[in-house]
């Protein structure tokens, strides 16, 4: 019962936050984001972790021809997309304070319905209701990014919108057929479900479009830079933050278990693509002087490799995508906050124009650094845990693939460092001689994020715990 | 039976009151009565019975569509006491020409005789050209009137040429005659020529490819209610119809015309949504989503074949309620500024936000996004189609209905720019938005809770 409260909590709280006006959206939103926190931290504690796979779950009749269960599911691995979503939201309407945002009512409205939404993704193990949540999450970010965006943003977001509809589709399609196999959505029976491996194969190609324009692996990812960049930023940070784990989350909930023959037939394929997201992401934001933009294709980078992780099929691989799911969240939303304080005092994004920051922002700074070195992967932070796992479950698939997705963290520092450099250090000029440092809100904002960094980085064993048992189980599934 | 006797009288009646000079009255008490209709029409339910010798069959299928399609005709003549102000002197004549319309469709969903079945088209069918040609000053409406007819009157032609060949071989109008003749029939040549012609004939009416070429021009040369009119009840009553005949009359004697039809459904969901792309005009962007529609509701017809009845039913009723729903912002719109062009609906969400958030409602619900009914009316279609082995149709679906999202989130852009003058919208009626959100919330409600519509007809 407690499992269908994150649904009911952000819907009612979008509606609250809609009626109470644009002067205390902001804040209800936050107050109503926090306690879905709590609620999530309840679940989190009430959840037992021990070597058998533990589940709370609700379980109802939804619609009785065909037969669609209203089915949530919590395990270990939806408990920690679920606290991620549920702990970066609150952070997100946060860094909204200080921004201002028209119609902030319909905003902040928006965003919870996005949070039911991707919370109702990461429960539901019906695959009808799965498919209902996954589309109903695109419909406020994309109002978010087409109403609050860029000027340009009515072509880029379309592209979005076209691309991801168009992939889900076929999604729905493939559910279709398995249901008329199976007379039944619920993910136990598509678990069990034997199929021939041409069926396998087209089930595969239907739902790995959907998760790739999703996620997105080269070469599905032509909508993100645009969107990510002409997105407000805190569109920006629920697309980059929580919105692409749910393509990387139905890889490992819905893709492996259920067509293992096609995965690992399709294996090598997506493992090179994957890895070629890796290095053309990582190239390309070496070249760029937009911010947004820069983390837009370092985004693509690092995501890349959490695809080829969980393709690896290894249990190492596996572990450190969940584990660096959330780092990225963190990180990426920690870099975008960053990005979008810059923007506020600054009015831009160019590095070019910026330039000595440090000098007159030190608190932003060492904030601004530390999120940076989670991103870079330096030891003792948490990107540092996740990728390793990845390198070294892809390393286990395949040497050479392994050493050339190592590039990545290489790749990274510099376009990383490059970018700090050129727009935090060196000397001030015009547009950052006024530079303010922090306010309280924005604190508050960072504070969680830097103790993630840290705490993910130097103690990841409640992750890699809480998961053991689902990954077990996947991937037993996956390798029959 | 009741429910067409009450109908009809209640066209009569407004007449009546136009004499005794009572016009104020029409409106609402033409709409109240038909959402008494509604309530009334209710107990037949489970009824199965023949009436006046089997001329009307009423069974549950008719039941439901003929609830649906007096519902549809109330929102719509609700409307029109807004939409008519000020051509006050002929609202009876047009509030009446509705009416029988109506009469005509219910005759249509639950005909026993193919007498019946051809009376009802034309009941409807007349009306319509009347109403289509009704703003009289107005060239685009005199075409549309013009062209309607004369189109309307050539597929009757086929309609009657197909009722004859049947008569021929089978020896009967009635419905129960002809299927048990059918029934032990080898396809013939004649035979099939027969179906032939009411499948032309249905067609057109249902402005499935490529006999929708009349369905633009007179859509947007019609007056705007008119058009919502025409583009749900009459739609909704030719596809009950053609249920009734194709599936539970003809029954097995169609599989020899399955490929062809399935021809017609890939046809008709490209250049129905195709066509959509490069318009500017929202009645002509309607008209074309309105043939793609009439492509998915097609596929229901044929893919369910007895198994489900209900995939039609609540396919027509998600569309048309979102039909309803678009137009009576179209309405609105062309009432106030005499223009349907996208131009015209620049900056309705800055000024008339409560207008602009239905219809994006409705618009999503047409373009089949969750959790909106029109979602799961295509879901169900593919359902049912995949289930028919129809996998190829599904995925043409599927892309037409991508392709589809283009021009309504073109009439949605439109809407969210910044308005180029400011208060260039007059005040809204209140009818047109409680119309609006009734369907909206309607389009919702469906979406969430779908089996108990689904199951109505199991």
């Amino acid at each position: 019962m407690i499992a269908i409260t994150l649904l009911i909590l952000p819907a009612v709280a979008a509606i609250i936050t809609w009626l109470s006006g644009n002067k205390w959206a902001n804040r209800v939103s936050l107050l109503a984001a926090l306690s879905t926190f709590v609620v999530t931290a309840k679940i989190f504690l009430d959840l037992r972790y021990d070597d058998a796979v533990q589940v709370i779950s609700y379980s109802a009749l939804w619609i009785d021809r065909p037969l669609i269960y209203f089915n949530l599911q919590i395990d270990g691995l939806a408990m920690v997309m679920l606290g991620l979503t549920n702990f970066l939201v609150p952070i997100i309407v946060l860094s909204g304070i200080g921004a201002t945002v028209n119609n902030s009512k319909t905003f902040y409205a928006l965003i919870m319905v996005m949070q039911a939404a991707l919370n109702g993704v990461f429960m539901a193990s019906d695959g009808f209701l799965y498919y209902i949540f996954w589309e109903l999450a695109l419909i406020p970010i994309y109002f978010i990014a087409l109403l609050w965006g860029a000027d340009d943003s009515r072509k880029i977001t379309f592209k979005f919108f076209l691309y991801t509809l168009a992939g889900s589709l076929f999604m729905l399609l493939a559910f279709i057929f398995l249901y008329l196999r199976a007379r039944d959505f619920t993910i136990d029976t598509l678990y069990n479900l034997s199929l021939s491996p041409t069926e396998q194969i087209y089930v595969f190609l239907a739902f790995f479009v959907a998760f790739a324009v999703k996620i997105p692996i080269f070469p599905f990812h032509t909508w993100q830079p645009d969107t990510y960049t002409a997105s407000p930023t805190q569109g920006t940070m629920l697309l980059s933050g929580i919105m692409l784990k749910m393509g990387l989350y139905s890889l490992l909930r819905w893709l492996l278990p259920i067509v293992p023959f096609a995965v690992q037939y399709a294996m090598p394929v997506v493992m090179v693509l994957a890895i070629i997201g890796v290095v053309y992401g990582s190239w390309i934001a070496i070249q760029q002087n937009n911010i947004k933009r820069l983390f837009a294709y370092s985004s693509l980078a690092h995501v890349g490799l959490i695809a080829a992780g969980i393709f690896s099929l290894t249990h190492m691989g596996l572990t450190g995508s969940v584990v660096q799911m959330v780092s990225h969240g963190v990180n990426v939303v920690g870099l975008f906050f960053a990005a979008e304080i810059i923007f506020r005092r600054t009015g831009t994004y160019e590095l070019g124009s910026l330039g000595g920051i440090r000098n007159v922002a030190p608190a932003f700074h060492t904030y601004f650094f530390i999120m940076l070195l989670g991103s870079v992967a330096l030891p003792l932070t948490n990107g540092f845990v996740g990728e390793f796992m990845l390198l070294f479950g892809v390393w286990q698939y395949n040497s050479i693939i392994g050493l050339i997705a190592g590039t990545t963290i290489i790749l990274g520092a510099v376009y990383l460092l490059r970018m700090f450099q050129r727009a935090m250090l060196g000397q001030n000029n015009v547009v950052t001689e006024g530079f303010k440092d922090l306010t309280v809100a924005e604190h508050l904002t960072f504070l969680p994020l830097v103790f993630l960094v840290f705490f993910l980085g130097i103690f990841p064993n409640p992750i890699i715990n809480m998961v053991r048992p689902v990954i077990e189980n996947i991937l037993s599934l996956a390798t029959k | 039976m009741g429910t067409i006797i009450i109908t009809t009288v209640l066209g009569l009646l407004g007449l009546v009151f136009e004499v005794l000079r009572l016009r104020k009255v029409i409106v609402p008490f033409t709409v109240l009565t038909l959402l008494g209709v509604v309530g009334f029409n209710l107990q037949y339910w489970n009824l199965n019975a023949p009436f006046f010798n089997n001329m009307l069959y009423i069974d549950n299928h008719a039941v439901v569509f003929s609830g649906l399609l007096a519902l549809l005709t109330a929102l719509v003549i609700a409307m029109s006491g807004s939409f008519y102000k000020n051509d006050q002197e002929r609202i009876s004549d047009y509030v009446t020409l509705m009416v029988f319309a109506l009469s005509g469709a219910i005759m249509m969903v639950s005909f026993g005789n193919l007498a019946t079945l051809f009376l009802g088209i034309e009941i409807l069918s007349v009306s319509s050209y009347i109403l289509a040609g009704s703003k009289r000053k107005d060239l685009l409406s005199n075409e549309a009137g013009l062209k309607y007819f004369l189109m309307g009157a050539f597929s009757t032609g086929f309609l009657l040429m197909g009722i004859a060949l049947i008569y021929g071989i089978t020896g009967s109008f009635d419905l129960q005659d002809i299927t048990g003749v059918l029934m032990y029939k080898q396809p013939s040549p004649l035979l099939m020529t027969g179906i032939g012609m009411f499948v032309v004939a249905m067609f057109f009416k249902a402005s499935i490819a490529p006999f929708h070429f009349w369905a633009p021009d007179v859509y947007t040369g019609a007056p705007s209610l008119v058009t919502s009119f025409m583009s749900t009840v009459g739609k909704v009553a030719v596809f009950a119809a053609m249920y009734r005949l194709f599936v539970y009359t003809f029954g097995m004697q169609m599989a020899s015309l399955e490929q062809l039809i399935m021809l017609f459904i890939i046809l008709t969901l490209i250049i129905g949504n195709f066509s959509g792309l490069w318009q500017s005009n929202l009645k002509r962007i309607m008209a074309y989503s309105g043939v793609s529609h009439a492509g998915f509701m097609l596929l229901a017809v044929l893919a369910t074949l007895q198994t489900n009845a209900g995939v039609l039913w609540y396919y027509a009723t998600a569309y048309s309620l979102a039909g309803i729903a678009v137009f009576s912002v179209i309405t609105y719109v062309s009432q106030t500024k005499n223009d349907e062009t996208l131009e015209a609906f620049k900056g309705l969400a800055h000024e008339k936000p409560a207008l602009a958030v239905g219809m994006i409602l409705a618009l999503l619900s047409m373009a089949g996004i969750p959790p909106f009914a029109g979602f799961f009316a295509k879901y169900m279609v593919f359902l049912e189609a995949m289930q028919t082995g129809y996998l190829y149709i599904a995925i043409v679906a599927v892309l037409a209905s991508i392709v589809s999202v283009y021009y309504y989130f073109k009439v949605l852009w439109a809407m969210i720019q910044k308005p180029v003058a400011e208060g260039q919208f007059a005040d809204v009626p209140v009818v047109y938005t409680i119309v609006l959100w009734l369907c909206a919330l309607a389009l919702l409600g469906l979406g969430i809770m779908p089996s108990f519509f689904i199951n109505l007809l199991q």
